[in-house]
C-alpha cells in the first residue's frame, strides 16, 4: 500500500512539474470564483506576470472589457460549471496591456462526489495563425479571375469571393443561403447535375470538369470547375468548395486553333496519345500521308516508319527523345499509304496535363523529299567536282612535268646538232660542194629554229609551275626593260607611261610580257607601212590598264581568242617567224599577276592589247 | 708548274666533246679530264681503280659537274665532295648544266657550288663562256693551299 501511495505521490509531483516548465500553452488552475491558484512558465510568457504577482487574482484580469461587455470571464465560468468544458477564440490581455489571439479552453474540476472544487484554464497564443487566415480570406476574397465560393452540406451558399461576383454577376448578399444549382443550365438541373457533381466530389475527394453555367443577367459561360467537399475534424461533411473559371475565351481560341491546325494542308500535324496512337489528324496529314482520319485515328504512329527503322526501334526512340529533349526534330524517310517514301522533316513534342502527367505528343511533319532530292544532287555536284579538280590538279601536274623535262631533254641533242653543223661548217666548210653547204645551213637554221621554240615552251611551262612572288613593280622599268630584249626593233616603240605607276607583278615575269607584246607589234606590219607601236597606260580604280596598239596587220575578231592559245599561229613561218607561244606565255603570265588581257583590233587596221594589271598599294608619303 | 688539270662530268659525249673542242680552242694548256658520270667522278677523286696514280691523275683545280647523270647525279658527288676532309672538301666546283630549275640552283649553292653556270644552245656562245671560265678559275683565281 505505503509503495503504490508514494508512487501516486511520485505521479503528482511529475505532472505538476511538467505543466509548470510547459512555454507554449498558459495552463492554469481556478478556484470555484475565478481567482488565480496556479501559474505556469507558459503562463508567464503568455500573459507576462510573474506566479507572485498573479496567484490570488481574477482571471477576468485577461480579458480586455470595452464597455457594455464587462462580465464575460464570469459568464464563462456559469456555463462552463454547468456544462463541463467551452472552447473559444477572442483577444487575451497581457500585463502591459497589449493583446494577443487566444484560444481558451475552460473547464471544470469535480472531485469524486462531483462536487466542483475548481477550474483548468489553458490558453494558446494564435496570433499567428489568425493573421494567415486574414490574410489567406483577403486573398481568396479579391481573387476576381476565379469564382471561390463554399457551399454547406446541402448545396447552399455560404461565402463568396469577387471573382464569384464578377463572373456570375451575384453581389455576397443576393447569392448566400441560395443552392448552387441556381448556376445551372434549366436542362442541367433536371438532369440532376448538381447533385451529381456534389455526390461525385464525396465519391472521388474532388469534382473537376467543364461546362455551360449561367450568370444572374441569363447569360451563359463556359466554365472550368473545380469541387472539394470540405469536412470537419470529427469526420462530418461540413461542405464543399468551389472554384469555377470562364474558360469562354480559350474555347474560343481553342475552336480557332483547331480550325487552323485542321485546315493546314502543307504540314501534317496531329497529336499521339500517352503510347503513340493516333489521336488527331488533320488535312495536311491526309495530303502527305495518304491516310483518312477514319482510317488511321488509333493505330499507332510507328506505321509511317520504314520497315528498317521499324526494327531499328527509331519510333520509340522519337518518344523517349521528346521526353528527354522537351522536343524532337528530325529528318528521315517515311511511307505513304501507297507505300512510297517521302524525306520528312519531322518536330515531336510531349504534351503534359496540368498536374505534369504525360498526356501524349504533337507531331507536325513536313514533305522536304524536294528539299533533299536538291541538297543530294548539290552534294553529289559538288564531289564530281572536287573528284575532278583533284584529277585535272593532278594531270595539270604531270603536263607540267612531262612538259619541262621534254623541253629540257629536248635540247641536248638540238644543242649537239646545231653544235656539230657548226663544226661540220668549221672544220669542212671548204671542202664541201655549194648544194651541200646550203643543206648545212638548213640544218642549222631548223635548230636555232627549234631551240627557240623548246626555250619558249619551257618558259610557258615554267610559268605555270613556279611559286611567283609579286611586289610593287614600276611599269615603265618593266616596259623599258622588256624593249632592251628587241634591240634595233624597239625604236619603232613610243612609250607614254608616267614614271609614278606601280603595279603588283614579278617584274622578270612583267619584263618578259612587254618583250613579247612589243616584239609582236613591230613584226606583225603591213608591207610597206612602218611600224609605229604606242605603248600607254592609265589608272582606272585600284587597276592599271595599260594598251600595246600598233598599225600592224590586225586580227580579225574570229582569231582573237586563239592566238592565246599555245602554238597557235595565224601565218606560216615565212610570213612571220615565231613559235606562236609568245600570247601564250603573255596571257599565263598576266593571269599569274591576277590580271587579264584583250585584244581589240580589225583586220588590217592595226592592234589594241589591253592589259590589266593590278595597282600596287604605294604607302602615301607624309611631306 | 702548275698542274691545270680541269676535272669534267659529263655523260652526254657530244656536250663533252664540244666542250673539249672549245677548250682546245680557248686554251691549250689546260688539261680536261672527262668522267661520264658521277661515280667516275668520286673514284677519280680518290685515286680508286685506274685513278690510283697520283702522278698520272693529279687532283683538279677545278671541277666541272653536269647535273643530270647516271648512278651519281651532279649535286650528289658535290654533297660527297664537300663531306669529305682536307684536301679533297676544298676543290672548287661549278656546275655546268641545262637546268636552270630554282631547286636545282638552291640544292647547289646549300651544297656550296663554287659557281653555277648554264649550258648555251650554241656553240658561239659556249666559247664565250669558256673564254670566261678559262680566265677565271684557271688564271685568276687563288687555289686553296696545299696540304
Amino acid at each position: 500500500m505505503s509503495s503504490k501511495f508514494s508512487g501516486r505521490m511520485a505521479e503528482d509531483d511529475a505532472l505538476r512539474l511538467m505543466v509548470q516548465s510547459v512555454e507554449d500553452y498558459a495552463v492554469l488552475l481556478l478556484d470555484v470564483e475565478g481567482r488565480v491558484c496556479t501559474w505556469n512558465a507558459g503562463a508567464e510568457r503568455l500573459h507576462g506576470y510573474r506566479a507572485d504577482e498573479i496567484i490570488g487574482r481574477h482571471f477576468s484580469v485577461f480579458y480586455p472589457e470595452p464597455k457594455g461587455e464587462e462580465g464575460r470571464a464570469e459568464a464563462a465560468l456559469c456555463v462552463v460549471a454547468e456544462k463541463g468544458s467551452t472552447e473559444e477564440e477572442g483577444w487575451r490581455l497581457r500585463k502591459d496591456g497589449s493583446r494577443f489571439w487566444a484560444n481558451a479552453t475552460l473547464s471544470r474540476v469535480r472531485d469524486g462526489d462531483g462536487s466542483l472544487i475548481a477550474f483548468g484554464l489553458i490558453t494558446r497564443d494564435i496570433t499567428a495563425r489568425r493573421q494567415a487566415e486574414q490574410r489567406y480570406r483577403q486573398l481568396v476574397e479579391g481573387v476576381v479571375d476565379y469564382a471561390i465560393y463554399s457551399l454547406d452540406a446541402e448545396g447552399n451558399v455560404t461565402s463568396w469571393n469577387a471573382g464569384a461576383e464578377r463572373l456570375k454577376g451575384y453581389t455576397a448578399s443576393e447569392i448566400i443561403g441560395r443552392h448552387f444549382s441556381t448556376f445551372y443550365t434549366a436542362e442541367d438541373r433536371a438532369a440532376g447535375l448538381p447533385a451529381k457533381v456534389l455526390a461525385t466530389a464525396r465519391r472521388d475527394g474532388h469534382f473537376t470538369g467543364e461546362g455551360w453555367r449561367v450568370r444572374k443577367d441569363g447569360r451563359r459561360f463556359w466554365s472550368s470547375v473545380v469541387v472539394t467537399p470540405l469536412y470537419g475534424d470529427d469526420g462530418h461533411l461540413t461542405g464543399y468548395s468551389k472554384i469555377t473559371r470562364d474558360m469562354s475565351e480559350r474555347r474560343q481560341a481553342e475552336k480557332r486553333y483547331r480550325q487552323l491546325v485542321e485546315g493546314v494542308v502543307d504540314y501534317a500535324i496531329y497529336s499521339l496519345d500517352v503510347n503513340g496512337n493516333l489521336t488527331s489528324w488533320n488535312a495536311g496529314a491526309q495530303r502527305l500521308k495518304g491516310y483518312s482520319a477514319e482510317e488511321i485515328l488509333g493505330r499507332h504512329f510507328s506505321m509511317f516508319y520504314t520497315p528498317e527503322d521499324r526494327a531499328a526501334g527509331l519510333p520509340a526512340q522519337v518518344l523517349a527523345n521528346a521526353r528527354r529533349e522537351g522536343h524532337f526534330t528530325g529528318e528521315g524517310w517515311r511511307v505513304r499509304k501507297d507505300g512510297s517514301r517521302f524525306w520528312s522533316s519531322v518536330v515531336v513534342t510531349p504534351l503534359y496535363d496540368d498536374d505534369g502527367q504525360l498526356s501524349g505528343y504533337s507531331k507536325v511533319t513536313r514533305d522536304m523529299t524536294d528539299r533533299k532530292m536538291l541538297l543530294d544532287q548539290i552534294q553529289a555536284h559538288a564531289r564530281e567536282l572536287e573528284q575532278r579538280i583533284a584529277e585535272r590538279e593532278q594531270t595539270n601536274a604531270e603536263l607540267e612535268a612531262f612538259s619541262y623535262s621534254v623541253s629540257h631533254d629536248l635540247r641536248a641533242p638540238l644543242r649537239a646538232i646545231q653544235g656539230f653543223a657548226q663544226i661540220l661548217w668549221e672544220d669542212f666548210g671548204e671542202q664541201l660542194p655549194p648544194e651541200a653547204r646550203q643543206f648545212l645551213e638548213q640544218i642549222s637554221t631548223s635548230a636555232t629554229r627549234m631551240s627557240r621554240l623548246v626555250q619558249d615552251l619551257l618558259e610557258y611551262s615554267r610559268l605555270g609551275r613556279s611559286e611567283m612572288a609579286l611586289e610593287a613593280v614600276s611599269l615603265l622599268q618593266a616596259i623599258e626593260h622588256g624593249l632592251e630584249q628587241l634591240g634595233e626593233t624597239a625604236r619603232a616603240v613610243q612609250v607614254d607611261v608616267s614614271p609614278g605607276i606601280q603595279v603588283l607583278a614579278h617584274a622578270a615575269t612583267l619584263t618578259q610580257v612587254f618583250t613579247n607584246l612589243a616584239g609582236n607589234a613591230v613584226k606583225f606590219t603591213r608591207p610597206g607601212i612602218e611600224p609605229q607601236v604606242t605603248i600607254s597606260a592609265r589608272e582606272r580604280g585600284d587597276s592599271v590598264v595599260v594598251s600595246v596598239t600598233d598599225n600592224g596587220i590586225g586580227i580579225a575578231p574570229q582569231h582573237q581568242e586563239r592566238v592565246f592559245q599555245v602554238f597557235e599561229r595565224l601565218h606560216t613561218n615565212e610570213q612571220y617567224p615565231g613559235t606562236g607561244i609568245g600570247l601564250a606565255i603573255v596571257r599565263r603570265a598576266v593571269h599569274r599577276m591576277h590580271g587579264s588581257i584583250g585584244i581589240e583590233s580589225q583586220l588590217n587596221q592595226g592592234s589594241t592589247f589591253v592589259l590589266q594589271l593590278k595597282k600596287a598599294e604605294v604607302k602615301a608619303q607624309i611631306a | 708548274m702548275k698542274s691545270k688539270l680541269i676535272l669534267y662530268a659529263e655523260d652526254d659525249p657530244a656536250d663533252a666533246y664540244m666542250m673539249q673542242r672549245a677548250f682546245a680552242k680557248v686554251d691549250p694548256c689546260a688539261r680536261l679530264h672527262r668522267a661520264s658520270d658521277g661515280e667516275e667522278v668520286v673514284d677519280y677523286l680518290e685515286g680508286k681503280g685506274r685513278y690510283q696514280d697520283r702522278n698520272q691523275f693529279p687532283l683538279p683545280v677545278v671541277l666541272l659537274l653536269d647535273i643530270k647523270m647516271p648512278r651519281r647525279s651532279g649535286l650528289e658527288v658535290l654533297a660527297w665532295l664537300r663531306s669529305q676532309q682536307g684536301e679533297l672538301c676544298r676543290i672548287p666546283a661549278v656546275m655546268f648544266t641545262s637546268s636552270r630549275q630554282s631547286q636545282d640552283l638552291a640544292r647547289a649553292y646549300e651544297l656550296g657550288v663554287n659557281s653555277y653556270l648554264v649550258k648555251p644552245d650554241t656553240l658561239d656562245d659556249l666559247l664565250v663562256i669558256i673564254q670566261s671560265f678559262d680566265q677565271y678559275w684557271l688564271n685568276l683565281n687563288e687555289a686553296p693551299p696545299p696540304q
